[in-house]
């Protein structure tokens, strides 16, 4: 009988364990899933961005404080060893616990961030953007690509070194050579094999966008490849595309490595501090009035962009630098100077200066200078930073001065004007027309136009032999001096009606033999993005926690309602397990009895049948009448059901939480 | 109790919340429905959201498309409360029933009745308010038609085509086509106007002893620097001259922290701020932004306050701020007294017409009107600080417009631009032409060839009197000729470009009728060189304008001399010249056709001066008229409009007052003055005049103020802001005169909050039987439910069970009833012990609930 006890004894133990082990796996399948999901979230992100500490991570801690204060309130009511409650009721209490540390903050989250967010961004970004986590994600990985920018922007205008500067990189013989090599490779080339050969991603994160960016801003704005014809079908021009991975294969290593850093990396964060409170005081904030929030309203007008081009702003920026009586070159406080690499003005200036040196000041190390006159477009007061090798000036070098930024620039991306196609030129009559008006001693006009005979498309009449002859014989010039001329000549001029803030025009043969043309404000020449990519960019850390908590939106929907039916499921088990521990004890309290007395000389065994029975069908189904009854049948558990308060669920057994 | 008696209790339970959901909570349910699907979200019902933070809710809230709920919601919560009285009161079931249905009845008809005798009230004191010709809808009509239920009114996209629908595109339509929203709102929270400026220290204003001084207007080391500050502490400034010496310091401090205004500047001359400041002041008028550290003008700052067209953003001045966008109700103002006041001016001036009577015209009133503008900020009443700054308006319209001189210097660039990037490809284009004119031309009068420098040609024209025959017999030049024409262009270096290249193209000679060379160039130079040669070419032509009537023929011709008299007559006739006569006849035809041509025609403006002959004499030059051309083109898209200055239609009443001979205005200098006597229509005049004010308001700020704001609400106002109204099509939809729009005005007043009311009295009255009927059966059930609960009422038993109890026999029936329980019989036998029996024998939760049953006895009839 003993044996059939003990055995029973263990029955029990196996039960009650299986079912604690249950309960802690519902509960593990509530809140706490929620952070294993936000943590996958926020190492994706963190791995873009890894140099913005914990920041990407916000979202985890959060989950993971929720997820604490639920664990905390899970043991508080259901570990207390006096609790007046009955299980069902502390269940309640958890199930209560779990809405509000899940559901209730995603609803908190929908009322309270929307309106918060678009104002905190200056309804830059907004809730909508970030409402569930695959947004969220392709969020991150923008705000991501903005600090990858920033960083293209700087190497290829030479502000992060001189090493990187996109001319410097063109004239370099060794880029030349494997500009040649790729040229001659892609020539060869199907656009299948090019996208393998040259965009294999695995191999070389990244290399697309930093191409791109080359090709684009750099490559495609030089007039020296700008008008050239595709000659490779479905790629485009080789030779342009050949000088554009040369360039980005070279800087690709720096920039990998400038990834990796991004903001922490101090010559970066250095040039985006200083250069971003120029673009900030002297010029988003002069422009802050009813105008600028006109075009984000879409209401830029004619006369709104005539307003906001032509009005003469200010600048806050008034006072110049100077060198003090300790030979420091002082930049005085308000005033905030842009740093540009701009090697051929500084040249100019150190060669003026060679022959005028009044003309800077330089301070005691005489790594600097200050410019005491205009020169070569910039004002007295601007800073003259030549790159220096053993104490000399080597060539090239910094300037640092007040910049008259335009309304373009705050926006900071280009404008396409139009993108002409499909134009053939067919002028055959009209030069047999001037061949038959032109007398005969001026015959080598109509000979020079010649090549117009033949219809030809815009892209081959650029890109004729027959055009720069006539173009030697009517100026003396090639095509390629007078469009540069050209668009200088037009920028020269917007500058004057716009008081020194400059835009680009840029004239382009794109990869389909389009002709487009386009504006440009000076973002690419002075490594910045417009105003809004900037802003965000100061607080990327903080826009990176919001991302990482806005990804837990849906979750926390999602797993507030699998939490209810996991804290319920829980409850259940609580409440199986004391059912069978009351009975283990009352059990044994009856055995008790009866080894003192034949009134219950019940053989053990029976007993315990009947108790496992009883205990099955409560199990089986513990809120069913019938079970109840079956239960009742044995007789044994009378007394804890008349022991029962009025106001406890009939089927519900009345037990208090001693566990 | 016995099962039966049990699932009773159950049944009207159940059945008496259902009943009562089916009345009251159904009813508020139907009108929540209403107001969603035909009043919430629709701009027609949309409330005013100060800020953006919870705008949705507030947009909600303070909107009129909620009234019929708090109209349902009151009358549920008026019906609880009675009904909770009564319960506590009334202790038998029946009356009480009784009684919350009277009241359910009152209190849902009373609404009903009040609309249906206040509302008509109101709807004629608003018809009483408009003109004639403009007539609301009756009351009648609108609760017949605000919504409809014939299935054939329905259109495609699934809306009602009633009055509600009507009224809800309708304000959709104007809104969209003027791309405006229900309420204005301003883009500009820190400045609102593109003028204001933040202030430099030579701006600083204040008055001592009554009279205004621009304190440091003179002080040379600060009067142009901004007046930066600090937004809680004191900012001190250290002013350096060219050589980094310090040579002033300047403190500034916040006078208000706590609202950002006012400054106290303190200034020092020399190089240190030790000791006493040269200047301490404090300068009250102006304002701290913080958001860029500068401080800026309050009275050029525009505030959201009540103004002449409502609630709206204005200057100090009285016009809308530049950042303002407009409401539906301003717009409606601004189209008013667009329509309005042309009907008056055209009655007015009908009026005086047929009376053979005349008052001054609108030219007059407006010149009248700019003197006298101009003699209240010199010498009239405003203040001083207001006269300062009218004396520096064209320095500051300087900074918001294209003058002359800067458009001069736009030319300019564009000359050195192209000489100094394509000088060379455009030196060597002329070098060609030139050679191959010289190839090509055989008339021996012209010579023609590429310049000695190459990089330019010449062309010389010679007369017949300058040729001669060489040695050979061949035709020459001779040696001492001068060209009667020459022409030469090149790519030179010009003193007058700061030594740049430029492209010069040089004209002489007496065939030109030019005394000196002009000189031409992809430049200013191009009007400024080209109008005199062209005035020569027309003084030479002797083109007679007009005769006189001296001469020995008794006519003296009075000859053209300039291009600028040609078009002057040519726009406004008068021309004696045949051409030129009849082609002013013509376009004045045409301009009457197409009313186009007389914006365009009002692009050339002149100065003149009337003879005493009549004949006008025109002063503007050729190249002032061509520049006018430009700068008026340009004025149409960039202009300058103060925020502190009134404009000139703030002045037309002192005008016509000053024409009537007002002697306040003697001194004023205005053209015309006393040039109408007080009894020719004085008062037409003055009405007229007000009319043209309002008119001009209206299409400035309707039109050139809209056209900047992207919502042009006068068609036609310039030529550039085109015909089209906001930024879109033309929509035949928004109201286009007078009376349409006082009717959309008056619509907008009533149908807001009278198609909700209208909603929530349509589901008073339907739904008004079904909630008595539903009160009065959930009182049933209950009463029921007590009945059955108690054991004052039994369920039967079905004729199987009866049939079943038969046949087992009483000895049977009695141990059964020991078995199961002896509650059932003692409940039936004695009610009193149904309290003790209750608990056990009740279904668990809340149907386990006793009633009270020392009341029950009571309730029972």
């Amino acid at each position: 009988m003993s044996k059939a006890k003990a055995e029973n004894k263990k029955q029990f133990s196996g039960k009650i364990a299986g079912l604690t082990v249950l309960e802690v796996l519902f509960y593990i399948l509530s809140l706490p899933l929620i952070v294993i999901l936000s943590a996958v979230f926020c190492v994706k992100t963190y791995e873009m961005v890894p140099y913005y500490s914990f920041w990407p991570f916000v979202g985890v801690i959060l989950a993971g404080v929720l997820c604490l204060v639920f664990v905390i309130v899970v043991m508080c009511i259901s570990l207390r060893k006096k609790s007046k409650r009955t299980i069902l009721m502390q269940t309640v209490s958890i199930i209560v616990a779990a809405i509000m540390l899940t559901s209730f903050i995603a609803v908190l989250l929908d009322v309270i961030l929307p309106d918060v967010l678009a104002q905190l961004t200056a309804s830059t970004l907004f809730y909508e953007d970030l409402s569930n986590s695959k947004l969220a994600e392709e969020q991150a990985d923008f705000n991501a690509s903005l600090d990858r920018k920033f960083i293209m922007l700087n190497m290829m205008n030479g502000n992060y070194s001189p090493t990187y500067d996109y001319d410097a990189l063109k004239a370099n013989t060794k880029v030349k050579s494997q500009a040649k090599e790729i040229t001659s490779t892609i020539k060869k080339m199907t656009p299948a094999q090019y996208e393998d050969t040259y965009f294999d991603l695995d191999a070389r994160p990244y290399y697309d966008e930093l191409f791109d960016f080359i090709y684009q801003e750099y490559v495609m704005t030089d007039i020296s490849y700008a008008l050239l014809n595709p000659d490779v079908e479905g790629i485009g021009n080789s030779e342009r595309l050949g000088m554009a991975h040369a360039i980005a294969q070279t800087v690709y290593p720096q920039f990998s490595k400038l990834v990796e850093e991004g903001m922490s990396n101090p010559r970066i964060a250095e040039l985006y501090e200083n250069n971003y409170a120029s673009l900030k005081s002297d010029g988003y904030l002069t422009y802050d009035d009813a105008m600028i929030l006109f075009a984000t309203s879409g209401r830029m007008t004619v006369p709104v962009v005539i307003r906001l081009l032509l009005d003469t702003g200010y600048t806050y920026t008034e006072d110049v630098a100077y060198v003090d009586e300790y030979g420091n070159i002082v930049e005085p406080d308000g005033t905030f100077y842009l740093e540009l690499y701009l090697p051929e003005e500084v040249d100019a200036i150190l060669a003026a200066a060679e022959e005028d040196p009044s003309i800077l000041k330089w301070n005691k190390e005489k790594t600097a200078a200050v410019l005491q006159t205009s020169l070569e477009g910039y004002d007295k007061g601007a800073v003259i930073m030549p790159t220096l090798k053993d104490g000399e000036p080597s060539g090239g070098g910094y300037i640092r001065a007040p910049r008259k930024w335009s309304i373009l620039d705050m926006d900071g991306k280009n404008m396409d004007v139009a993108a002409i196609s499909d134009v053939v030129l067919n002028l055959g009559g009209l030069v047999d027309m001037i061949a038959g008006l032109v007398p005969d001693n001026l015959s080598f006009i109509v000979g020079a136009l010649e090549f117009l005979k033949e219809p030809m498309t815009l892209g081959e009449f650029l890109n004729s032999q027959g055009l720069p002859d006539l173009l030697t014989l009517l100026i003396q010039s090639d095509l390629l001096s007078l469009v540069d001329g050209l668009l200088q000549g037009i920028t020269d001029v917007i500058m004057e009606a716009t008081g020194g803030a400059g835009l680009f025009l840029n004239l382009a043969m794109n990869d389909a033999g389009a002709l487009e043309i386009s504006i440009s404000p000076t973002n690419v020449e002075v490594g910045m993005h417009g105003y809004q990519y900037m802003t965000w960019m100061e607080s990327n850390n903080l826009l990176f926690a919001v991302i990482s908590v806005m990804s837990l939106r849906e979750w926390l929907y999602i797993f507030g309602a699998v939490s209810v039916l996991m804290a319920f499921a829980a409850g259940m088990c609580r409440e199986i397990k004391s059912r069978v521990k009351k009975d283990v004890k009352e059990n044994a309290q009856l055995a008790a009895a009866a080894a003192t007395g034949e009134s219950v000389a019940t053989d053990d065994a029976e007993t315990a049948e009947a108790e496992q029975n009883a205990y099955d069908a409560y199990a089986n189904d513990a809120y069913d009448a019938h079970a109840h009854d079956a239960y009742a049948d044995t007789g044994a558990p009378v007394a804890a059901e008349e022991a029962a308060p009025e106001s406890m669920p009939e089927d519900v057994p009345p037990t208090e939480v001693n566990e | 109790m016995d099962q039966r008696s049990k699932n009773k209790v159950k049944l009207f339970r159940t059945l008496k919340v259902v009943f009562y959901c089916l009345g009251l909570p159904l009813f508020a349910l139907a009108v929540v429905l209403t107001a969603a699907t035909e009043y919430a979200g629709e701009l027609a019902y949309a409330g005013m959201a100060e800020t953006e933070l919870f705008a949705s809710m507030k947009v909600l809230f303070n909107g009129t498309a909620l009234y019929g709920v708090w109209v349902a919601a009151g009358v549920w919560l008026l019906i609880a409360i009675v009904h909770i009285v009564l319960v506590k009161t009334v202790k038998n079931r029946r009356a009480r029933t009784l009684l919350v249905g009277i009241v359910t009845l009152v209190v849902m008809l009373v609404p009903v009745v009040v609309m249906d005798l206040a509302i008509p009230v109101k709807l004629d004191q608003i018809q009483q308010s408009l003109p004639e010709g403009v007539t609301l809808a009756s009351y009648e009509d609108e609760k017949g038609h605000f919504y409809t239920r014939t299935s054939a009114s329905w259109t495609p996209s699934g809306k009602y085509e009633s009055n509600n629908y009507y009224f809800v595109t309708g304000v959709e339509n104007f809104l969209n086509t003027y791309k405006i929203g229900m309420y204005g709102g301003t883009k500009g929270p820190a400045v609102n106007n593109t003028s204001n400026a933040p202030v430099t220290y030579g701006d600083l204003f204040l008055y001592e002893n009554g009279k205004g001084i621009a304190v440091f207007e003179n002080e040379s080391a600060i009067e142009d620097r901004l007046v930066k500050g600090d937004a809680e502490n004191e900012l001190t400034t250290y002013v350096r001259d060219d050589s980094g010496n310090v040579v002033a310091v300047v403190t500034t401090k916040t006078i208000d922290e706590k609202n950002g205004v006012g400054v106290r500047v303190k200034y020092w001359e020399g190089s240190s701020a030790d000791g006493e400041p040269t200047i301490t002041k404090d300068f009250n008028d102006y304002y701290f932004n913080v958001t860029n550290g500068l401080y800026y003008r309050t009275s050029a700052k525009a505030e959201m306050r009540d103004g002449i067209y409502g609630y709206a953003s204005y200057n100090s001045n009285g016009n809308l701020s530049d950042g303002y966008v407009f409401g539906i109700d301003v717009a409606l103002e601004i189209l008013e007294d667009y329509y309005y006041t042309q009907q008056r001016m055209t009655e007015i001036s009908n009026e005086v017409t047929l009376a053979s009577g005349s008052i001054p015209s609108d030219a007059e009133i407006k010149l009248a009107a700019q003197q006298m503008l101009d003699y209240y900020y010199t010498e009239g009443e405003a203040s001083d600080y207001e006269k300062w700054l009218y004396s520096r308006q064209d320095e500051i319209a300087a900074k918001y417009s294209l003058t002359t001189d800067e458009l001069r210097g736009v030319l300019d660039a564009l000359g050195m631009a192209i000489g100094d990037k394509l000088g060379d490809q455009f030196g060597n284009l002329l070098d060609l032409v030139g050679g191959v004119l010289g190839m090509a031309l055989t008339d021996p009068k012209i010579v023609a060839g590429a310049n000695a420098e190459g990089n330019g040609l010449y062309v010389y024209v010679y007369t017949q009197e300058d040729l001669t025959t060489n040695d050979q017999g061949g035709t020459v030049i001779k040696p001492d000729a001068v060209p009667n024409i020459s022409v030469t262009a090149e790519v030179a270096p010009s003193d007058d470009f700061g030594g740049e290249r430029v492209i010069t193209i040089s004209l002489g000679g007496a065939g030109l009728g030019v005394t000196e060379t002009i000189r031409l160039g992809l430049d200013s130079r191009l009007i400024d060189g080209l109008s005199p040669l062209l005035d020569g070419l027309v003084a030479n032509a002797q083109l007679v304008r007009y005769t006189t009537g001296g001469g020995e023929n008794g006519t003296d011709p009075v000859y053209y001399a300039s291009v600028a008299e040609i078009v002057y007559d040519a726009i406004n006739g008068g021309s004696e010249h045949d051409v030129i006569g009849i082609v002013g006849t013509i376009v004045g035809i045409v301009q009457g056709l197409i009313p186009t041509l007389g914006d365009i025609f009002s692009l050339f403006t002149f100065d003149t001066v009337t003879e005493g002959n009549g004949q006008v004499t025109v002063q503007t030059s050729t190249a002032d008229m061509l520049y006018g051309v430009v700068g008026n083109v340009l004025n149409m898209l960039y202009w300058y409009s103060s925020a502190e200055i009134m404009p000139v239609y703030n002045f037309y009443d002192e005008a016509i007052a000053a024409l009537y001979g007002d002697e306040a205005y003697a001194n004023a200098g205005i053209t015309g003055f006393g040039a109408y006597a007080e009894n020719e229509y004085k008062n037409e005049t003055v009405e007229y005049a007000e009319m043209l004010s309002l008119y001009d308001r209206a299409v400035y700020e309707g039109g050139m103020h809209g056209y900047i704001v992207g919502s042009t609400l006068i068609p036609g106002t310039s030529l550039i802001s085109g015909d089209t109204l906001g930024d879109g099509s033309y929509s035949a939809t928004v109201p286009a005169s007078y009376e349409e729009v006082v009717l959309f005005k008056a619509e907008l007043s009533y149908k807001r909050w009278l198609y909700p009311l209208l909603g929530v009295r349509e589901c008073l009255v339907c739904f008004l039987p079904f909630v008595l009927l539903f009160i009065i059966l959930s009182g049933v059930a209950a009463e029921k439910e007590m009945l059955y609960a108690t054991g004052q009422e039994v369920a039967k038993k079905s004729k199987k069970e009866r049939k079943a109890e038969e046949a087992a026999g009483g000895a049977q029936a009695d141990g059964a009833a020991d078995a199961v329980t002896a509650e059932p019989t003692a409940a039936e036998e004695a009610p009193q012990a149904a309290d003790v029996q209750q608990a056990a024998d009740m279904p668990s939760g809340e149907d386990t609930a006793p009633l009270d049953l020392s009341e029950n006895d009571k309730e029972v009839l």
